[in-house]
């Protein structure tokens, strides 16, 4: 077998084809390296960037409050001068996958009046020329790149012999079907997976020094493989029919199309046809005419001329507290329906991938990342609900009627990140079962072809 | 309707209030469900990706079949010249492609019959130039795999020579350029940006005094002017004075801070450009994008005019501000219906179809010079396909 696979390697590497398709491997798992490690180096240095330079003013603020030079005026507007800030933690492979990583905020400041649709503001400066173009990084490589390449090694691994009426001398030479078919996929496979799996290491030893890396890194290389594997069993069972080796590389080729190129836009584009959200336009719309009736509310109720300045303050601020505590209200229907057809989106995105193996790799791929839309999704959840906490900490100080105390600045609650969400092996499971499926249908003919 | 073009990825709402000149918000793309992110479905995504795909996939056989059943040798031993045969499928092939630039027009009249407004003339060269860019974009593809279907000994080396190109045409092109684009000119994180913006007010822009020198200055300056002894002395409000001054400086700041955000962008549109050596899809992008009013240039015009309008307002409530506010506290002072009255609506006035045609004219060159490349290919496929048969 050893002599087989090195000769069918030497016969591999003289393929100009073959060339091409490892220099077009390396070159694009180069690429996805050098991209994922500047990303996850900028989302890094962006977070503690942002950490370092909130919290500094955070100390700053608070020495100010310990000081000497605070006042009762300074105490009653300090539910609203002090603010808190937090950022997520930076996903554990977004060097690896991508996802939604570039487009996700990931860091926030939260202070008296900030609500869910204000929370996070203004972070969508990046260039929407080149969100539109995407990234290359290990994922696209994986999911996209790799399948074409074992496609372009693969199609008429079998069915040129075939066409040119040599299969079985060159069966009978290797010493049966089965050892030919062997040998050459071990081949093929390596020159596509080899790049793949060095290029996770290389990532994985020039990324942060994070323990949880390693078995991550280990699982997506895993599911990875599993995405390839199901690649090579399509092929070896394209070889397995009696097709010429044009017709071979045609069906291939529609496949990797429909599951892959086509299958995530037309999805996308069902789930959102079928499950259409209000506009978001209304939701602003909504919000603001909440906002200026509860203003006209509270200013026409609560006027706060003739009182003595601390207690002007005071009354301003509580009434900051109750028109953003009613505007919350007032848009809290839309956003629902809004998140709840988003999530039926999701639900229907989440079932029609079952008819694409690929797809469901990928999204197990940005599972194991922490860049998939579940996990965003929780991390904006407990956003929202620490948002949520810190301002019923303020309105619970503003009930008692009393000026606000260091005590009551340094109780304010922090942001504490939730668990990640463990990746659903289900998509994973099905890929392996069609994978073994197709396999096994491929071997059975094989078997036949070898006795006819 | 046509092309998204960057409206996918770019925020669809401005918030306009006074300080602040925010970016807008409510990015679609934040809504979608799948992680693989592989382009917006619409008609120009099946026109860019797959229509090239499938004018290869007819076109890999025209010749590479003819060779392999033996009937190229005959054609030509009967006295048809190569160039002649090539020239006559790639016309063959261009008729069907034809066919395929029809969804497009239908696509563009439908979308004048939905249009609230009526179907303008503007509309209307827009959808022509539209059909024209697709036609010479489609014309490549085919010259092209007219060409490697001469020049490939086989029929299935042909397709996959041609799914190959594809590949790096379609799917990886425009990636690398995304790509390249964030290596030579990454834009700055967003907090970053802001705080900059902070500090720049705070510390004053180059040659400029920090906020607390500048609002004592304006004191100085305010109280010379109307030679009064102190503020509370003045006919006008001082508060709208210096709130008036402040914005005015934020303006400098923002103007500085954005000029910076859009050179950037155009760094990052000049290296994604560079991927146009691989593929002339990152072009084609603009020149459709651009034609069809959802490029970046547009989006630009309407923040840029949505800034334009903030600014006036602001002005109009600081200017009677500190012509009414004089003796009152801001929350003394009250605008009426008056004011009101005259701030005018925001109308945004999409510009004309060529108006911003500087934007992606260079894009349109490399799609002609890459149109230029494809005939020569397709010129040398014929010459070598005679000396390679007989």
């Amino acid at each position: 077998m050893a002599r087989l696979l090195l000769h069918d390697l030497r016969l591999l590497l003289r393929d100009r084809l073959a060339l091409l398709v490892l220099v077009i491997g390396l070159a694009v798992t180069g690429l996805a390296v050098g991209n994922g490690a500047r990303w996850i180096d900028h989302l890094e240095q962006s977070r503690s960037a942002f950490l370092d330079r909130t919290q500094a003013e955070q100390a700053e603020y608070r020495a100010r409050f310990a000081g000497p030079d605070w006042t009762d005026g300074d105490s009653a507007d300090a539910p609203y001068s002090a603010k808190r800030s937090f950022a997520y933690p930076v996903p554990v492979l977004a060097d690896f996958t991508i996802g939604r990583s570039d487009i996700e905020p990931a860091m926030a400041e939260v202070r008296m009046g900030y609500r869910a649709d204000t929370l996070f503001r203004n972070y969508q400066i990046d260039n929407p020329e080149r969100l539109q173009r995407g990234r290359i990084d290990l994922s696209f490589v994986a999911i996209v790149v790799a399948p074409l390449l074992l496609i372009a090694l693969g199609y008429g691994m079998l069915a040129s012999d075939r066409d040119s009426g040599t299969l079985r001398l060159i069966a009978a030479q290797a010493g049966g079907v089965g050892r030919l078919v062997a040998a050459r996929s071990i081949n093929r496979l390596a020159l596509v997976i080899v790049p793949l799996v060095l290029g996770a290491l290389a990532l994985l030893l020039i990324g942060p020094n994070d323990p949880a890396r390693t078995e991550a890194a280990l699982l997506w290389v895993s599911v990875a493989l599993a995405g390839i594997a199901f690649w090579w069993a399509v092929i070896l069972l394209i070889n397995a029919l009696r097709v010429s080796a044009e017709t071979s590389a045609f069906i291939l080729i529609a496949a990797w199309i429909l599951l892959v190129f086509a299958a995530p836009p037309l999805i996308n584009s069902a789930a959102q046809a079928l499950n259409p959200p209000s506009s978001r336009m209304a939701q602003i719309i909504e919000g603001r005419r909440a906002e200026q009736q509860a203003t006209e509310t509270y200013k026409n109720d609560h006027g706060t001329d003739g009182l003595a300045e601390l207690q002007r303050v005071k009354d301003v601020i509580a009434q900051y507290q109750r028109i953003s505590t009613a505007h919350d209200r007032a848009i809290r229907p839309l956003s629902d329906a809004f998140d709840l057809q988003l999530a039926a989106q999701q639900r229907a995105v989440r079932q029609a991938q079952w008819l694409s193996p690929p797809m469901m790799v990928s999204n197990t791929l940005a599972q194991i990342a922490g860049t998939d839309v579940e996990t965003y999704g929780t991390l904006k959840g407990a956003a929202f609900g620490y948002l949520s906490d810190y301002q019923a900490a303020l309105d619970r100080g503003i009930a008692n009627n009393r000026l606000f105390t260091l005590a009551d600045h340094d109780a304010l609650p922090t942001f504490q990140p939730p668990p990640s969400p463990r990746p659903g092996w289900l998509g994973v499971l099905w890929t392996l079962m069609i994978t073994i499926v197709i396999l096994a249908t491929a071997l059975r003919r094989y078997r036949r072809l070898r006795l006819a | 309707m046509i092309d998204p073009g960057v409206t996918p990825y770019a925020p669809t709402a401005i918030w306009l209030e006074a300080h602040s000149r925010n970016t807008g918000t409510g990015r679609p793309v934040e809504d979608r469900a799948a992680a693989l992110d592989l382009g917006e479905f619409s008609l120009a995504w099946v026109l860019q990706t797959l229509a090239p795909l499938l004018v290869f996939v007819l076109a890999a056989g025209l010749v590479a079949r003819e060779r392999e059943r033996g009937t190229l040798r005959l054609m030509l031993a009967s006295g048809a010249r190569a160039e002649a045969i090539v020239r006559a499928k790639a016309g063959s092939l261009g008729r069907i492609t034809l066919a395929l630039i029809a969804p497009l027009a239908v696509a563009g009249v439908a979308a004048a019959l939905l249009a609230p407004a009526a179907f303008s003339a503007d509309q209307a060269l827009r959808l022509a130039l539209l059909c024209g860019a697709y036609g010479l974009y489609l014309a490549l593809f085919l010259a092209v795999g007219v060409a490697v279907s001469a020049l490939a000994g086989r029929n299935d080396r042909a397709l996959l020579v041609l799914a190959g190109v594809w590949l790096v045409a379609v799917p990886l092109g425009p990636r690398l350029g995304g790509t390249l684009a964030d290596m030579i000119a990454p834009t700055p994180d967003a907090r970053t940006f802001w705080a900059q913006m902070d500090a720049d007010y705070k510390n004053g822009l180059p040659g400029d005094a920090d906020s607390k020198t500048r609002a004592a200055q304006l004191e100085a300056a305010t109280l010379k002017q109307y030679g009064a002894a102190s503020v509370d002395d003045l006919p006008v409000s001082y508060s709208g004075i210096s709130l008036d001054a402040s914005e005015r400086y934020g303006y400098k700041v923002f103007d500085r801070r954005f000029a910076e955000l859009n050179a950037e962008r155009e760094s990052q549109r000049s290296a994604m450009r560079l991927a146009s050596l691989v593929s002339p899809l990152t072009a084609f992008q603009n020149v459709s994008a651009g034609l069809a009013g959802t490029d970046l240039a547009h989006h630009r015009h309407f923040a840029d005019a949505a800034e334009a309008h903030r600014r006036l307002v602001v002005d109009q409530l600081n200017a009677d501000l500190i012509t009414n506010g004089a003796g009152k506290t801001y929350e003394g002072y009250n605008a009426d219906r008056r004011l009101w009255e005259v701030v005018p609506v925001f109308n945004y006035a999409q510009p004309k179809a060529l108006a911003l045609a500087p934007a992606w004219l260079f894009d349109l060159a490399i799609l002609l010079a890459w149109c230029t490349a494809g005939a020569a290919l397709l010129m040398f496929a014929g010459r070598r396909l005679a000396r390679g048969v007989l």
